[in-house]
């Protein structure tokens, strides 16, 4: 288990089961469980058991294992995208407290329209400018580089779209690819990447 | 976003680097749906003062109003009006640059912009 941006798949989506009393993922129907019958502090889904190491109870922003009374905690206190998740003792800080939203309550994730936070519309394509003379756009090339060019009419390689589900910039030629810093924002070089974890790179 | 070297030219790399607030790390988002049409021949490009694909001649304003030309076909230089192609130039929406009738090469500010000569030269849209 691990917590990342919203991102409208099922992996993100669970019920609590009343016949076996374990907390189920949309994916896949398995449990909430403790690695190893509990013996370690890693979460997982496992084929259900209903054994103790798959049975919490949620009170006071908590979920906590119903035997060895330790929480669902976020590992580290690390907020960032793809942190592990784990149990632990209770401590009561932030990374142990969790708020339900049920499905039918929960907004929808919007399809258009702007994003205050990052600033663009939503799923409408766009030509990145530069401001030197030429009036350059950004192009994407062979889904991999990011260079300055003489804009062309209609180049799906010369426009982007923000995906407002993984917030992140996408071309518009090649769909399945997001802006990013190479080598885990570790470099200087700018690319399209097809591996897209919404990480701050 | 960050244009590697600040060169304003066709197929600079594009990289991240420190903020600035140079013109090299400026940057619009224009929508492609509102993203203005590029003139056609015969319009005006308001963002370069002429017409497109339309011939001119380009003329001094000393005492003898002289004619821009060319000499040995590639350097610059003034001439009385002699009706041949090498005073005839035109912009071109593609390249950005003003081209000669004479064989549709484009100004160039010789050794890529390092030095003052002017002369005529492969079109490549850098900024020189």
């Amino acid at each position: 288990m691990v917590i990342k941006t919203r991102n409208g798949r099922n992996t993100q989506l669970w019920y609590f089961d009343q016949k076996s009393k374990t907390i189920k993922t949309k994916l896949n129907h398995q449990s909430w469980d403790i690695q190893s019958a509990g013996r370690t502090n890693n979460m997982q889904i496992w084929s259900t058991n209903s054994g103790w190491f798959q049975i919490f109870v949620y009170a006071d922003e908590h979920f906590c294992n119903i035997e060895n009374k330790k929480c669902l905690d976020v590992t580290g206190s690390k907020d960032v995208e793809g942190q592990s998740v784990q149990v632990y003792g209770r401590t009561n800080n932030a990374n142990q407290r969790w708020k339900i939203i049920y499905q039918d309550k929960a907004e929808k994730i919007a399809t258009k329209g702007l994003d205050k936070e990052f600033g663009f519309e939503i799923n409408r394509p766009f030509y990145i400018v530069s401001n030197m003379p030429m009036k350059r756009v950004a192009e994407c090339v062979g889904a991999n580089n990011m260079i300055l060019r003489r804009y062309v009419k209609n180049r799906l390689g010369q426009q982007f779209y923000f995906d407002g589900v993984s917030r992140t910039i996408r071309s518009q030629q090649w769909k399945n690819y997001a802006l990013e810093i190479q080598s885990n924002g570790g470099s200087a070089n700018l690319r399209m990447t097809s591996s897209i974890n919404s990480r701050w790179w | 976003m960050d244009v590697s070297g600040g060169l304003d030219n066709e197929n600079q790399n594009i990289q991240i680097f420190n903020k600035h607030g140079k013109v090299n790390q400026q940057w619009e988002v224009v929508y492609a749906d509102q993203y203005p049409e590029e003139p056609i021949k015969g319009e005006l490009n308001t963002d370069f003062g002429m017409y497109v694909e339309r011939d001119f001649y380009v003329v001094s304003e000393l005492k003898e109003n002289r004619y821009l030309d060319l000499i040995n076909n590639r350097n610059m230089v003034i001439k009385t009006p002699n009706g041949r192609k090498t005073q005839i130039w035109y912009f071109h929406q593609q390249s950005l640059t003003i081209r000669t009738r004479y064989n549709n090469q484009s100004w160039d500010i010789k050794n890529a912009g390092r030095t003052n000569d002017m002369q005529i030269w492969s079109t490549n849209s850098g900024w020189f």
